[in-house]
C-alpha cells in the first residue's frame, strides 16, 4: 500500500493526456479533484481514467445525483471513482436536464447497475444501457421521485381509510400539489 | 421408458441480516444448487439523505461508525480539526464499536454453519461494550458521542481504565476461547473454507471494501492509505487473507479485533491530557444572549457551513464508509449522499453465491457484513 497521491500531480496530467478532449473543466478544490464531462464523452472517460496508467482508477465508489432546482440544466451526476494501487481519488460530474438520458456506466464498472437505480429512483434521472432499468428502493406503487427539491418532506400523497369505498385510498395534499 | 423432465425451480426467500432487518433473495435452484440469485432492497428504506437535506448538521447523527465520515465531512468544509484529544478519544469508540461490529459478524458466520454457542457468549461481550459507549456518550447502540469539531464529553473518570482492564482481563481470553472453539473446528472448517470465495481480481471489480476485500487478498486499509484524525500516530498491522472464502473473512476480522485492541491499548498510553474544543460553545453567534439561551439558540439555529462540496471517507468494520457533501452555505446540508458498504456488498452477492448451496447462503452474506439497515438507508 503505498502513501496517498499528490492530487495536483493528478490534475497536471488532465490537460496533457487525451482527457483534455474530453473533459470541458476541472478543478482541484479542498484536496479533490472534478472534472466536469458532457454526457455524450462521459464513457470515454471513465474508461479512459478506469485503463490509463497514470490513473488507473479500479474501483467506482459511488454515484450521487444532486438537484439543483434553479439551475439549467438542473441535475449533477457524481461519479466517485478510486484507484487502489495509485491511492487516488477523483470525482466526474455530469450536468444533466431534466428527462434527458444519459449514458450508463455499467459497461466500464459492473458495479454502476445498482448505483444507477439508486439515481433514477430518487431523482428520475435514467441511464440508458443499464440492463435493468427500474425502482430500487422505493415501492413499485411510488411514482415520485423524493431526493428532489421540489418533493415536500411528508410526501406528496395523504393515505385514508374510506368508509364508503372500505378501502385505503390516496389523497394529493392540498396546496402542495 | 418416459424420464421425468426436471425443471429449476425458483423460490422466494426472505433473508434475515445479522443485525436485524431484511432483504428478498430471489433463487433459482436446481436441487440445492443455486443458479442465480437476485437480491431486492429496500424494506427498511427510511430516507435518511431526503432527512439530513431537512434538518440542521447538528441533528443528523447516525451509529457512531456511520455518522463518523459524515462528521469529517463537515470539518472539512468548515476547516476545523478536533483537539488531540477529542481525536483520539473518536478513534478509540470507532475502535469499540469495530470489535463490537466484528464480533456479530463473526458469531453469525458461526451461527449460519451451525454452531450457536459463540453468538450467545458474543452477546454478553456486546453488552459490556454498549455499556462502555453509553458511559461514554449517553446511550448503547447509537451512541452519539461524536461532534464536529469534537466529541459529545471527555470520557468519564475511570473509564479508560476500565476498558483497558476489560479488555486485557476478559476480552482477550474470550477471543481465544473462540478461536479455541471455531478456529481449529472441523465442522466450523468443513462449512466455511471454500464456501463464497471471491478472487482478489473480482472483489476489486465488484467495489468490495474493508474486510471483505483483504480476506481476498488486497491490501488495502484506509486507516493506513488514507489516515483521517490520529491513525498516522498508531502503530498497527493488517491482516490480510490469501482465498477471499468465508473462512478468510472470518480470520481476517478476528485478527482485526486483536489489532483493534492493540490500538486501543496505544491509545491509553498516548492520549494527552489537554482541552477539547467543542464547536457548539466556540461558535458564538449572538453575544448578547445569555449562556443558557445562547446554548439554546445554538441547537436551535445550528452552525453555518461554508459554500463547497467534498467526499470524506473513512474505514467502517464493514467497508469504505462515505459521505459525499454539498453545502450551500447555510445550516443545512444542501445534499448529503450516504455511501455505505453494505450496497456494494449485496450488489456483488449474486455473483458470490452462484455455485454455491442453498445452506450456505447465511454463512456467505453474514461472512460479507451485510446488514439490510445500512443497504437502506
Amino acid at each position: 500500500m503505498i502513501d496517498k497521491g499528490n492530487i495536483n500531480e493528478l490534475a497536471e496530467l488532465v490537460p496533457i493526456t487525451s482527457l483534455r478532449n474530453l473533459v470541458s473543466d476541472f478543478k482541484v478544490t479542498k484536496g479533490e479533484l472534478f472534472l466536469n464531462v458532457k454526457a455524450d464523452s462521459l464513457v470515454k472517460t471513465i474508461t479512459f481514467l478506469k485503463d490509463d496508467v497514470n490513473f488507473q482508477f479500479e474501483q467506482l465508489i459511488d454515484i450521487c445525483g444532486v438537484d439543483y432546482l434553479n439551475r439549467e440544466p438542473r441535475f449533477d451526476v457524481v461519479y466517485h471513482l478510486l484507484s487502489i494501487s495509485l491511492n487516488q481519488r477523483i470525482c466526474v460530474v455530469v450536468q444533466v436536464a431534466d428527462k434527458t438520458p444519459i449514458p450508463s456506466a455499467v459497461s466500464v464498472y459492473e458495479t454502476a447497475e445498482w448505483y444507477e437505480r439508486e439515481v433514477w429512483d430518487m431523482y428520475g434521472i435514467s441511464f440508458f444501457g443499464n440492463p435493468d432499468m427500474c425502482k430500487i428502493l422505493t415501492e413499485s406503487s411510488f411514482n415520485d421521485y423524493p431526493l428532489r427539491k421540489d418533493y415536500p418532506l411528508n410526501g406528496s400523497v395523504k393515505w385514508s381509510y374510506d368508509e364508503k369505498e372500505q378501502r385505503l385510498t390516496a389523497k394529493s395534499v392540498d396546496g402542495i400539489i | 421408458m418416459v424420464r421425468a423432465v426436471l425443471k429449476n425451480s425458483t423460490l422466494n426467500t426472505m433473508q434475515q441480516t445479522a443485525g436485524g432487518g431484511f432483504f428478498r433473495l430471489v433463487l433459482e435452484v436446481d436441487g440445492e444448487n443455486i443458479l442465480k440469485a437476485t437480491p431486492h432492497i429496500g424494506f427498511s428504506h427510511f430516507g435518511i439523505e431526503k432527512l439530513i437535506e431537512n434538518k440542521s448538521y447538528i441533528n443528523a447523527v447516525s451509529l457512531l461508525n456511520q455518522e463518523y465520515a459524515l462528521v469529517l465531512a463537515i470539518e472539512k468544509l468548515l476547516k476545523i480539526k478536533p483537539s488531540k484529544r477529542a481525536a483520539y478519544i473518536r478513534v478509540l469508540l470507532a475502535e469499540l464499536s469495530r470489535i463490537m461490529s466484528h464480533l456479530q459478524t463473526v458469531v453469525s458466520i458461526a451461527e449460519g454453519a451451525g454452531n450457536s454457542t459463540p453468538s450467545y457468549y458474543g452477546a454478553a461481550v456486546q453488552e459490556k461494550i454498549m455499556e462502555f459507549l453509553e458511559l461514554a456518550g449517553g446511550s448503547r447502540l447509537h451512541a452519539n458521542c461524536l461532534r464536529v469539531g469534537g466529541v459529545y464529553n471527555d470520557l468519564s473518570y475511570g473509564l479508560m481504565e476500565d476498558i483497558v482492564k476489560w479488555l486485557k482481563k476478559d476480552f482477550l481470553c474470550f477471543l481465544d476461547n473462540i478461536d479455541e472453539k471455531l478456529t481449529e473446528d472441523r465442522i466450523f472448517k468443513q462449512r466455511t473454507v471454500g464456501i463464497g470465495t471471491v478472487s482478489s481480481e473480482n472483489a476489486i471489480e465488484w467495489g468490495f471494501s474493508g474486510a471483505n476485500l483483504r480476506a481476498s487478498g488486497s491490501l488495502w486499509d484506509l486507516r493506513k492509505a488514507q489516515p483521517y484524525d490520529v491513525y498516522d500516530e498508531l502503530d498497527f498491522e493488517i491482516p490480510i487473507g490469501k482465498y477471499g472464502d468465508c473462512y478468510s473473512r472470518y480470520l481476517v476480522r478476528m485478527a482485526e479485533m486483536r489489532q483493534s485492541v492493540n490500538i486501543i491499548l496505544q491509545i491509553i498510553e498516548k492520549i494527552p491530557e489537554d482541552f477539547m474544543i467543542i464547536l457548539d460553545d466556540t461558535v458564538a453567534t449572538d453575544n448578547e444572549k445569555t449562556v443558557l439561551s445562547h446554548s439554546s439558540k445554538n441547537i436551535d439555529e445550528d452552525y453555518n457551513v461554508p459554500a463547497g462540496q467534498c467526499y470524506e471517507s473513512t474505514e467502517a468494520p464493514s467497508g469504505e464508509f462515505g459521505a459525499y457533501l454539498v453545502s450551500d452555505g447555510s445550516n443545512r446540508a444542501y445534499r448529503c449522499k450516504i455511501r455505505t458498504p453494505s450496497f456494494a456488498h449485496l450488489q456483488a452477492v449474486p455473483h458470490v453465491l452462484k455455485g454455491n448451496k442453498i445452506e450456505d447462503i447465511n454463512t456467505i452474506i453474514s461472512s460479507l457484513g451485510i446488514e439490510a439497515g445500512e443497504v437502506d438507508r
